[in-house]
């Protein structure tokens, strides 16, 4: 389903150049648990940056669905990120002027059948306490798990997670990792983390040093 | 959908669109509240001001607002109209109506100062004609008679001077409306205008020099500035002045220019200022919500999106600014006019749409100001960057 080919970023960083991520090929296919290891620097959020087009590589090609996403325009990689990728990014944050409900439904507004997924995901999660709440009242956890119901409320086929447990504690970091890995029934979920505890339910597992991919990745 | 609706009706206040406009605003009162309490003073200001200034036009136009009805012609050189001069005006076909009137003068109270108002010296036989020429009738009391020492002024006059029937409205001891012996009111005028009628007799007999003026009208108003033109060319100007409504409308406007042009350029200071002022203030409020739009451009949403979205919330906020300005200046406005204006005589309108015209720049420079400051930014937008360090 999605594909980096020898997909390298580099950019120039004060007074010298800086190799992100260095000739890397992953793949991600329906339905799977993927996970990005490695330690900091390692160049796992960057790798997930080009993979869902948020950044653009310098050599290379990331292929979704076999349509290169840096030589598509600017419009078709926004509706791209906004129709098939679902993100969860470290901290997790919502608009602070609106319920956590209407949060979830910033993935598609005015949309009646997304607003009655939502309710029903709130549900599923057990969160339907909280819908109405607004964020200075959640809980770091809470916040968090509103912001992979807002990834997964438009049914995207891939789920970018960037180290979505860092700021939580164990517990509600099980949570949301299990809520994520729940997603697999409608597509594929991409987790980057350095904690491995986090991807011991994945499919497969890709770790980066320095950029590089450490061979061999684990598959389950 | 049974699970649906139970849960919907359990959340009634969440909006299906999260990034309306109204519903900004009303959740960020903290912020949105006092950027449009700006533009609403901003708008006071302009309107109020404005519509004062535009008050001393009003004035004037009024006062001389019998004059669209026809012209005076003055001699210049003696006390009456030479006769070929009198020979050229009755020889226009246009002129159907033609009177010889001797006026007299007493000061109004205007916004600008005390200002004169004529009194037309008029036959006994003519006084009824010309009220009807200028569409006025008498409201109260009478018209005066010839021999009497009285006049009719229009309520508007009545009430600016504070007088009733009864009272003095010129007299010796008066400096600024001087008559030789007291003269009482004695009819009150209402209608189109503001008109004032004196017997002729007793202007000829108590003022000097003894001038005679002549009044022409055409068949009807719509005619009557086609009889001015044609006069104005027919007649010698060395002998006989013609005050006409046109000339006086332009002799106005020429006076007023000079008045209206510093207006114009603090109205332009005002403008400027503000929406310098709301283009910064965007500038800080967009800077405190870079997570928020570095989070919906990772989602997806594009820049012209995000553009769009500042544009109807700031075209909102400045709509509500100006709609309350607008409100809030006809609220002060009226409360003036009922308080100050009206029971002094003086003129004011303050539903005057012209002098709220001069408001229109405020909440249009205040959008183009803010979409200028914020566009650029959101063209530069790396939601990684933001992400990476802030979201």
């Amino acid at each position: 389903m999605l594909v980096t080919d020898e997909v390298s970023l580099v950019y120039p960083e004060a007074d010298r150049v800086v190799t992100a991520v260095d000739r890397v090929s992953v793949e991600i296919r329906q339905g799977e648990f993927v996970g990005i290891m490695g330690p900091s620097g390692s160049g796992k959020s960057s790798l997930l940056y080009l993979m869902s087009g948020l950044k653009l590589p310098t050599s290379g090609e990331v292929r979704y669905r076999n349509r290169v996403i840096h030589l598509m325009s600017e419009r078709e990689r926004m509706q791209l990120r906004r129709r098939e990728f679902g993100f969860v990014f470290q901290q997790p944050y919502l608009l602070p002027y609106l319920t956590a409900l209407e949060n979830v439904l910033l993935a598609e507004p005015n949309n009646r059948e997304v607003y009655r997924r939502a309710l029903e995901l709130f549900e599923q999660l057990g969160l339907s306490h909280l819908m109405n709440r607004y964020p200075h009242k959640l809980s770091g956890g809470e916040r968090q798990r509103v912001c992979v119901a807002r990834a997964m409320v438009h049914q995207p086929q891939i789920i970018f997670a960037d180290e979505p447990t860092a700021s939580l504690d164990h517990i509600n970091g099980h949570a949301v990792i299990r809520l994520l890995a729940s997603y697999r029934e409608h597509g594929a979920v991409v987790v980057v983390t350095h904690d491995p505890e986090m991807l011991a339910d994945a499919d497969r597992v890709y770790s980066l040093r320095d950029g590089k991919l450490v061979q061999p990745s684990r598959v389950q | 959908m049974q699970t649906a609706e139970k849960t919907e009706a359990v959340v009634p206040e969440a909006s299906v669109n999260p990034l309306s406009a109204w519903l900004f605003f009303r959740r960020n009162l903290s912020r949105t509240a006092p950027v449009a309490l700006v533009i609403v003073l901003s708008v006071v200001l302009i309107g109020t001001v404005v519509t004062i200034i535009r008050s001393i036009d009003l004035t004037v136009l009024t006062v001389y607002g019998y004059n669209r009805y026809f012209l005076v012609a003055v001699p210049r050189d003696g006390e009456r109209i030479a006769p070929e001069m009198e020979k050229v005006i009755r020889s226009e076909p246009l002129a159907k109506e033609i009177y010889r009137i001797s006026v007299c003068f007493t000061n109004i109270r205007t916004i600008f100062g005390k200002f004169p108002f004529v009194l037309f010296g008029l036959t006994q036989e003519d006084m009824p004609k010309v009220l009807k020429l200028v569409r006025m009738r008498v409201v109260e009391g009478r018209l005066p008679r010839e021999g009497e020492a009285a006049c009719a002024l229009s309520v508007g006059i009545a009430r600016n001077r504070g007088l009733k029937i009864g009272d003095v409205v010129l007299a010796p001891g008066i400096e600024d409306s001087f008559a030789p012996v007291p003269v009482k009111l004695v009819g009150l005028l209402d209608g189109e205008n503001w008109f004032a009628v004196i017997p002729k007799e007793f202007v000829q007999k108590n003022y000097f020099p003894p001038l005679e003026e002549i009044v022409v009208a055409a068949p009807t108003p719509e005619l009557q500035p086609e009889l001015d033109r044609r006069l104005g060319e027919a007649i010698d100007k060395r002998q006989v002045r013609l005050f006409t409504y046109g000339q006086l409308v332009r002799e106005l406007r020429s006076s007023l220019s000079n008045l209206y042009l510093i207006m114009n350029i603090v109205i332009a200071i005002v403008v400027l200022v503000i929406a310098i002022m709301m283009g910064m203030l965007s500038n800080i409020f967009f800077m405190q919500r870079l997570p928020e739009f570095a989070l919906l451009a990772a989602m997806g949403y594009t820049r012209g999106m995000l553009l769009w979205r500042v544009v109807r919330e700031t075209a909102l906020l400045v709509t509500i600014g100006w709609t309350v300005g607008i409100l809030l200046s006809m609220g002060i406005l009226w409360g003036l006019y009922w308080w100050l204006f009206e029971p002094r005589g003086m003129l004011l309108q303050p539903m005057d749409w012209q002098a709220y015209r001069y408001t229109i720049p405020v909440p249009i420079a205040v959008l183009l100001f803010a979409a200028m400051s914020v566009g650029p930014r959101l063209l530069t937008l790396d939601p990684v960057l933001v992400i990476e360090r802030k979201v």
